[in-house]
């Protein structure tokens, strides 16, 4: 066999999956440090929570993009351990 | 593992290959079996789409409050989650057994587990079960579905790749738009479990059912693929030793190439961008003012351009090459979110949704046809199964830093700047790819041994062989 083991993962590849592993980084850390908690209604618009044809899952003000207050919890994001660990991988935060 | 490599060269030089009796060479007035497959593809498209077609439908009944799961939506968002981290994983496996083992077992499987997963859906009462139902199985049904069955197509069209795939797509573009609304209303007539149970029973049973009639790859119905002229060396059939070899090799070579790294990047970043849109657009026309029903139009607009760009995008790629057309529509995609920043009218988010969807529809729908030109008519599907675990992921992306930075700012500007970022960043990355007018790999059976190239003299002793047997049969 002439081909060797080595897989050369190219330039463009590596980049991409750095940045987009920074901007993850970047956000996450900046969310944790915020705190803006419940004031972000907009946010999170989960996959499949856009209406279908009829909207209907967007009547409901409890439902899709207006669910952030339903996933606050009293704990402060900071303290989680997924807080402490985006906090700590950000330079900037 | 040293022994078990010497069994497999041993087989290997002990096997006589047999030729495919070759088949009349297809008369281009004639109707080819390639269409009738070609037909089972798109029906089995449509099943496939359902899946998250009902993926969408069921957020709503799984949150209401006075229902009877009342589930917060970080729950759900967590199985979603599941469902495309499982389906990201899932994609490369479910590609490599439809090359190992061809996609009619795929398709049969792909109907079984279809079946058991929405009828075990229709059961669910605990969250554990939603999770390991909808995140797990029916994640690995979609792969089944959209990478081994999908990349099929390939080996029945030497021509006119292009405008199969666009059917393909096109097709599952309509299917889904007529799928969504036959869901929400089972579930508004029927309620949750048959709704379930009757799309379990109905679509599995139209995968197994088309099983009977779809055949992995022609040389298995002694039929050549679609454009198949009588100079074409007859096709050979390989001991399994033999073939799992050749696939081996195949795609060791194809991991030394940069294309085979680049082409799941550029799905990832075309479906993170477009991700971002899907999920925002209409919230954020909301928040300018637009009513909620002028704003449900919006997606059903992308949806319906997205069908014009998934039919056209293959059929230019095979004529034009990938590389022209796929830059456009990621470009298209890219630029037209710029109509957002200023849209404050319904007609103005209309306006983006046409064009957008146009860029849309053809990020997506080329990829079979630039493998094809990045590597021949080689065993695709494990490289397909990559592209597709780029596609998921980039959504995943798109969900999570979309979702992070609305968050942190309080405004839908940032996230609009990333879908345009992922989608430039994905024209430049194929902009740096190699032109696709020649075969990156057409010396990958160097690294086999004699016994399993294809020489000249196989294929002349190949033909011989079939002509003997026809001539016998005569």
């Amino acid at each position: 066999m002439s081909i060797s083991k080595r897989i050369p993962v190219p330039f463009t590849f590596a980049v991409v999956l750095a940045v987009v592993l920074a901007l993850i980084i970047f956000f996450g850390a900046w969310a944790v440090s915020a705190d803006v908690g419940a004031q972000r209604t907009l946010a999170f618009g989960l996959p499949g929570t856009t209406p279908t044809l009829s909207g209907g899952n967007l009547r409901d003000p409890n439902s899709g993009p207006y669910q952030v207050g339903r996933l606050v919890s009293t704990v402060e994001n900071s303290d989680t351990w997924w807080g402490k660990a985006f906090l700590r991988a950000c330079p900037l935060h | 593992m040293r022994s078990s490599l010497r069994f497999t060269i041993t087989m290997a030089v002990t096997t006589t290959p047999t030729p495919a009796t070759p088949a009349t060479p297809s008369a281009p007035k004639k109707f080819h079996r390639a269409w009738l497959i070609l037909a089972i593809l798109a029906a089995a498209q449509i099943v496939g789409q359902s899946i998250s077609m009902a993926a969408g439908i069921m957020v709503a009944p799984l949150n209401d409050p006075d229902g009877v799961f009342g589930w917060n939506m970080g729950l759900i968002g967590a199985a979603l989650a599941t469902y495309y981290l499982c389906g990201a994983l899932a994609a490369p496996l479910t590609g490599m057994l439809g090359d190992r083992y061809g996609a009619r077992p795929m398709m049969f499987a792909c109907g079984i587990l279809y079946a058991v997963s929405m009828i075990l859906i229709g059961t669910v009462t605990h969250l554990w079960q939603f999770f390991l139902y909808f995140g797990v199985l029916l994640s690995v049904t979609q792969s089944l579905a959209m990478v081994p069955i999908l990349a099929s197509v390939n080996g029945w069209f030497k021509q006119r790749l292009g405008m199969a795939t666009g059917l393909l797509w096109a097709s599952g573009g309509v299917g889904a738009a007529a799928v969504a609304p036959g869901i929400a209303g089972l579930l508004n007539t029927v309620g949750w479990q048959t709704t379930f149970t009757v799309i379990g029973l109905g679509g599995g049973g139209v995968l197994v059912f088309l099983t009977l009639f779809f055949h992995s790859k022609p040389a298995d119905v002694r039929a050549t693929a679609y454009g198949s002229s009588p100079d074409d060396p007859p096709e050979i059939f390989r001991s399994k030793a033999i073939e799992r070899l050749r696939l081996k090799v195949f795609n060791k070579a194809m991991r030394r190439t940069r294309a085979f790294w680049n082409l799941p990047t550029i799905h990832g970043l075309g479906c993170a961008g477009h991700g971002i849109v899907l999920i925002y657009s209409i919230p954020l026309a909301i928040d300018q003012g637009v009513s909620l029903a002028a704003a449900s139009f919006i997606l059903a607009l992308i949806s319906i351009f997205s069908i014009v760009g998934r039919f056209m995008a293959p059929i230019l790629a095979e004529r034009m090459g990938a590389k022209p057309v796929m830059m456009t529509a990621l470009f298209i995609q890219g630029v037209t979110v710029l109509v957002l920043f200023w849209a404050h009218d319904a007609w103005a988010f209309y306006l983006f949704a046409g064009l957008f969807g146009l860029g849309f529809g053809g990020e997506m729908s080329a990829y079979l046809v630039v493998n094809r030109q990045y590597f021949g008519t080689g065993p695709l599907a494990t490289l397909y199964g990559f592209e597709m675990m780029g596609a998921l992921s980039g959504h995943a992306i798109a969900t999570i830093l979309g979702g992070l930075a609305i968050y942190v700012t309080g405004s839908f500007n940032p996230a609009l700047v990333l879908s345009m970022f992922f989608s430039f960043s994905g024209v430049l990355v194929i902009f740096s790819m190699e032109s696709g007018a020649r075969v990156l790999i057409p010396d990958w059976e160097d690294a086999l041994p004699p016994e399993a190239k294809t020489t000249q003299q196989l294929s002349d002793q190949a033909a011989r062989a079939a002509l003997l047997e026809q001539a016998g049969g005569d």
